[in-house]
């Protein structure tokens, strides 16, 4: 059957065509449709058994003075910068320690990566008996300053710091590999000529690794922003939105309105306003990535 | 200070490491100082999973009683797996999460592959307009899309279907672009000898580029067989009975609230439900490594 296809010219596009349509056919079905389909269903007041109801852009403007979704969306700003300034200095850190020649090296990161490949429901199984208020691993660092029976998950103060420090361990890992491979990238020749004038390793911080890595930076910051501002697993079965809506990011807010209270085109309405800013922020890494290579 | 003695520190950096020192000749007190914070950074990181290890082992009481590094002489370990199993389908949601991530790896491999090589090294009408289409829906996220995804479903009938569970994830943006860009480099000229040694377009590229094209491969497969193992948002809706249950959704429903204080049988589901992967992790690190920060560095 292929016999047609051999050769160069013509064929050659018959085949490229054949090999690409099943993807194309499938993402358009999937991931393309869907898209345009959540346009649509925004501006609609469904509750998935009467038909949809066209109403324009109602949903956009009660958007706009729900507090639930104000409170959402603050929640969600405040997990996910929270996030990055911890995890990602203390990656950058840690990358730049292994980013030498040293006895179990290896070792090191493999460990440190090991949170990485388990799933975010066995991380929050874990983490909530880590949390637990009597008998939870916590007591091991706080036993010695007089502390106890913290209630973590269930005080709404003390619930996001807990969700943030369960995704530093988590992710602390990713990023150290993701760094490290920038750090590789910086020729050894620069740190030895900086070291020959004299610099100290905060100077070859500042003035080497820092400027040359900076569009790398970048980048990881946004992809980094982007993956955390959708995390769904970790904050349902960790804390469930709670207490009290503390730990309700926006995925969270989606999911409830759209399969909690059946009101889809509300729902979709905050997918929109979720995706335009991701979007924003892509095209900020696209940018970051241009810059560097 | 180590650029007063630079021999002598080159000599001791040489002694510690047996290859050749890289940027910095550190001297003791500093690789001692960077030993101590990573490995401390390495307790910090097992901890949990050992602490969930050893509840495993505790019966409810000593969990509370006794100090966390007591190790139990009798362990109870069958005992909280056996309540795991009176809770839950354990093995039914296990089998689920292999089969569904298994298949979805596998077709997305193939489609991915296909696709990938065609945008490289074909040229049709139109190629580089799908290429760029493509790279754009890596942008869309699934949150985005989980209400028209689910709609979608229903309209087709799969809802609570392994379908619904496969179908929409057989073929990923992110796996084509990964091969396009790993294959864009194969030597034309192996190809071309193949033409005209008379191979079929798809004979070349079965059993001429993907063996020579492993690691993408595996790259591609471990991010895709984790990331769908990972996924709990599209089976929590796309998913109603408890048939049809992957491994993270019945996990993450187990601990609700009526079973939620009993940790050991908790830790003992964790530590089941984790232990193929970190077994798996144990002996393939590398590729598990390489693999995931794939998806981070889209170069």
């Amino acid at each position: 059957v292929f016999a047609s296809y051999r050769g160069l010219g013509s064929g050659q596009a018959t085949t490229g065509l054949v090999m690409v349509l099943p993807a194309v056919l499938l993402l358009g079905l999937f991931l393309v449709y869907p898209v345009l389909n959540s346009v649509y269903i925004s501006l609609t007041s469904w509750d998935l058994v009467s038909p949809p109801r066209y109403i324009g852009l109602r949903n956009y403007f009660d958007l706009a003075e729900d507090s639930s979704f104000l409170s959402s969306a603050w929640i969600s700003t405040y997990y996910t910068l929270a996030h990055l300034v911890t995890t990602l200095p203390v990656s950058l850190g840690l990358a730049m320690l292994l980013d030498r020649e040293i006895r179990g090296r290896g070792v090191y990161q493999a460990i440190i990566f090991t949170p990485v490949v388990l799933s975010m429901v066995a991380v929050a199984m874990i983490w909530r008996v880590v949390y637990a208020p009597v008998g939870g691993l916590y007591l091991m660092f706080t036993t010695p300053f007089g502390i106890s029976n913290i209630n973590w998950l269930n005080n709404s103060t003390l619930a996001m710091p807990a969700v943030i420090i369960a995704s530093l361990w988590k992710d602390v890992g990713y990023y150290l590999v993701i760094f490290l491979a920038g750090l590789q990238t910086i020729p050894s020749t620069y740190y030895e000529a900086a070291r020959i004038d004299g610099a100290g390793s905060w100077h070859l911080f500042r003035y080497v690794t820092l400027p040359l890595l900076k569009p790398f930076l970048l980048f990881v910051t946004v992809v980094a922003m982007i993956k955390t501002a959708q995390a769904f697993s970790l904050i349902f079965a960790l804390t469930n939105g709670g207490p009290a809506d503390a730990t309700k990011v926006l995925p969270y807010l989606i999911y409830e309105n759209a399969f909690g209270f059946n009101q889809m085109g509300y729902a979709s309405a905050i997918a929109i306003v979720m995706f335009i800013v991701l979007v924003m922020l892509t095209l900020i890494q696209f940018r970051a990535l241009r810059t560097q290579y | 200070m180590a650029a007063v003695f630079p021999h002598a520190d080159a000599a001791l950096a040489r002694v510690a490491a047996p290859a050749k020192g890289r940027r910095f000749a550190p001297g003791f007190f500093r690789a001692a100082f960077i030993h101590a914070v990573l490995i401390g950074t390495c307790v910090l990181i097992v901890l949990p999973l050992l602490w969930m290890f050893l509840s495993a082992h505790k019966s409810h009481e000593e969990l509370f009683t006794k100090p966390f590094w007591w190790i139990p002489a009798e362990p109870h370990l069958f005992e909280n797996i056996s309540r795991v199993f009176e809770r839950i389908d354990f093995g039914r949601y296990f089998f689920n999460s292999l089969f569904v991530s298994t298949v979805v790896t596998a077709l997305d491999l193939f489609f991915s592959t296909m696709a990938g090589y065609a945008l490289a090294k074909f040229r049709f009408p139109g190629r580089d307009l799908i290429f760029g289409a493509i790279i754009a829906t890596m942008m869309i996220p699934a949150i985005v899309i989980v209400i028209p995804q689910y709609i979608l479903i229903r309209d087709f009938g799969w809802l609570d279907s392994y379908y619904a569970l496969i179908i929409p994830f057989a073929v990923s943006s992110f796996g084509i672009f990964l091969m396009r860009q790993a294959l864009i480099g194969f030597p034309d000229e192996l190809i071309d000898a193949a033409r005209i040694d008379g191979a079929g377009e798809f004979r070349i590229l079965f059993q001429i580029i993907v063996p020579l094209n492993v690691a993408p491969l595996i790259s591609l497969g471990i991010l895709r067989f984790l990331s769908e193992w990972d996924s709990l948002l599209w089976p929590l809706v796309a998913t109603s009975s408890s048939e049809m249950r992957t491994l993270s959704l019945g996990m993450a429903l187990l601990q609700d609230d009526r079973y939620g204080t009993d940790i050991p049988m908790l830790m003992a589901a964790a530590t089941m439900s984790i232990a193929p992967i970190v077994v798996a992790y144990a002996f393939l690190q590398r590729f598990f490594i390489k693999g995931i920060a794939s998806s981070g560095l889209k170069q």
